[in-house]
């Protein structure tokens, strides 16, 4: 039923849209990247959230208007999903479906162990990981992908003075963790 | 103490994130189908735990309990006890007497258990008595007017505030009130206060078509007394004939024997309220094969045309809805409708008929 389903929208599709397998190739590293950003290197969170980002995309690619611009797309919904799940992890309920969801993640490797030699490293990832979900999106987007104000308030659909808000915090945050933040815009 | 500089910590640690490999790289159609299956887990599991803790709670609810006497093998919802008195809150409620028998109340009947037996303050209560050896003091069933001697026997009895009455299903009871003593056998039916029957002017309480038996005050005190028999009349023959009474007793007649009142009549008539109450006994106590068996039975017996459908819609809903008997149903309700093409239950045998899925050829 599912690939009948995949069928009618890719057959729906106009002949320059892309189908989903030709975005889930171009994309997935890009997106299972970003997503091992915002999980602070947490390898099952970033495969999971990857797998919702295209399940969205699916969902969403016969009404997309600008495929051109699929990364950017990508890159919100990325972000946003990030979001949601992190703080649905942080609760209760999250950490019972964490529980559930064990098996699951069995089979998978934990980017702890693919760098445990890299010290700073990990450090780094830890201080991420003690940063509220958006707070970490938000630091991220800023000190990786060079993002201003303007373009992390666009991609997470808040406000620029909130997203200074909110920088303005986690930076403060890392600070009193030890961290020289100096050099990360304000 | 430094950590060190945060940006470019990042930096490395991003490269190192960069060359981690996506584990879940796997075919976008799985991809999509083994997500599309993850919302369910957590409800899933939410609910499996709901329906446990209710199937648990509901074990623990329908746990035999004893109260005041009385075995109760239902919701502790379906009663509740005030003093020595247990009311019944469920439409209807089974309780096992110990060393008596075991009865049938419906809401609002109130029953206490009393030495030998129970007494009925108030309500409709049925009454099935253990059969009793010989020699052994008869089980006693208190009611506002007197107490009903059980000698191995089944009956109902419906009580109120200001008297009652006593329908007599199978074997024999004996009623004592004050100076009287009535015997009555299978199929007979004694209202209380007695003085009230006496009179054959005085209407009669409630249930007029059942057989009723009007008696008068015997001799006689403690022990039983022993009149002579009294014929049971259909109630509307009571102001045409006047009721058969009975000397009243004296301390002396106790060997003498019982008055005893029996079932007479034509073999086949029917007691449409008996069966009524006797069908409702049976639906109590889910003997729904032997309510088939009651209403089949009736059935066959000439009976006005309003009472034959309303019989012959109880047979069918049994069928339906207790016994789960589509074929049986389907053929009931085909007839059901030939006999009472304009019956006053057509919705109800609609409704009967779409639910079994019974096809209109079925014969």
């Amino acid at each position: 039923m599912t690939a009948a389903l995949h069928m009618s929208r890719t057959d729906s599709a106009t002949a320059d849209r892309p189908t989903l397998e030709e975005c889930y190739a171009t994309h997935r590293a890009f997106v299972f990247h970003r997503c091992l950003r915002y999980a602070a290197g947490d390898v099952a969170f970033a495969d999971e959230v990857t797998q919702e980002v295209f399940l969205k995309l699916w969902e969403h690619l016969p009404n997309l208007t600008d495929t051109h611009d699929l990364g950017a797309w990508l890159n919100r919904v990325t972000a946003n999903l990030a979001i949601s799940r992190l703080r649905r992890e942080r609760s209760l309920l999250g950490k019972l479906h964490a529980l559930w969801s064990t098996a699951d993640r069995a089979d998978t490797d934990t980017a702890q162990r693919v760098i445990e030699r890299k010290q700073v490293a990990n450090q780094v990832l830890d201080a991420l990981r003690t940063l509220p979900p958006r707070e970490r999106v938000i630091i991220c987007m800023k000190v990786l992908d060079g993002a201003s104000q303007r373009e992390i308030a666009r991609t997470l659909d808040v406000s620029e003075g909130y997203v200074s808000k909110l920088s303005q915090r986690a930076l403060q945050h890392l600070a009193a963790a030890g961290w020289e933040v100096d050099d990360v815009e304000r | 103490m430094s950590n060190g500089n945060f940006r470019r910590a990042l930096l490395d640690a991003d490269r190192e994130l960069a060359s981690v490999a996506f584990a879940g790289d796997r075919n976008v159609r799985s991809l999509v189908a083994a997500r599309r299956s993850m919302p369910w887990r957590v409800p899933a599991l939410a609910l499996a735990v709901a329906i446990v803790i209710l199937l648990l709670m509901r074990a623990r609810d329908r746990e035999p309990a004893v109260a005041v006497g009385f075995k109760i093998d239902a919701p502790a919802s379906s009663w509740q006890t005030r003093g020595d008195e247990i009311e019944v809150l469920a439409p209807t409620l089974a309780v096992d007497v110990p060393g008596f028998g075991h009865i049938v109340a419906e809401r609002g009947a109130r029953v206490v258990p009393i030495d030998g037996g129970i007494h009925v303050v108030g309500g409709h209560v049925d009454v099935d008595v253990i059969h009793r050896p010989a020699g052994i003091a008869p089980a006693l069933v208190r009611v506002s007017h007197g107490t009903i001697a059980v000698l191995g026997t089944r009956f109902t009895i419906e009580q109120s505030a200001h008297g009652g009455r006593v329908v007599l299903h199978e074997g024999r009871i004996r009623f004592d009130a004050g100076g009287r003593s009535v015997v009555l056998l299978a199929g007979a039916s004694l209202t209380w206060p007695l003085e009230q029957i006496v009179n054959a002017d005085t209407p009669l309480p409630q249930r007029a078509t059942s057989q009723e038996i009007a008696v008068a005050p015997m001799q006689g005190d403690a022990e039983p007394a022993l009149p002579t028999e009294v014929t049971p009349r259909k109630a509307a023959h009571l102001d045409a004939e006047p009721p058969a009474e009975v000397a009243p007793r004296t301390a002396g007649h106790v060997d003498a024997e019982p008055s005893v009142i029996e079932p007479t009549g034509p073999t086949k008539s029917i007691d449409v309220d008996r069966v009524i109450t006797e069908l409702k006994n049976l639906r109590a106590r889910r003997r729904f094969a032997d309510a088939v068996g009651l209403l089949e039975r009736t059935l066959s017996a000439e009976l006005p045309a309003e009472t034959l459908e309303r019989l012959s819609y109880e047979l069918g809903d049994i069928q339906t809805y207790q016994l789960a008997s589509p074929e049986r149903a389907c053929r009931h309700w085909h007839l059901h409708r030939a006999r009472f093409p304009q019956g006053r239950y057509t919705v109800e045998v609609d409704a009967a008929v779409r639910r079994l899925g019974c096809k209109e050829t079925t014969p």
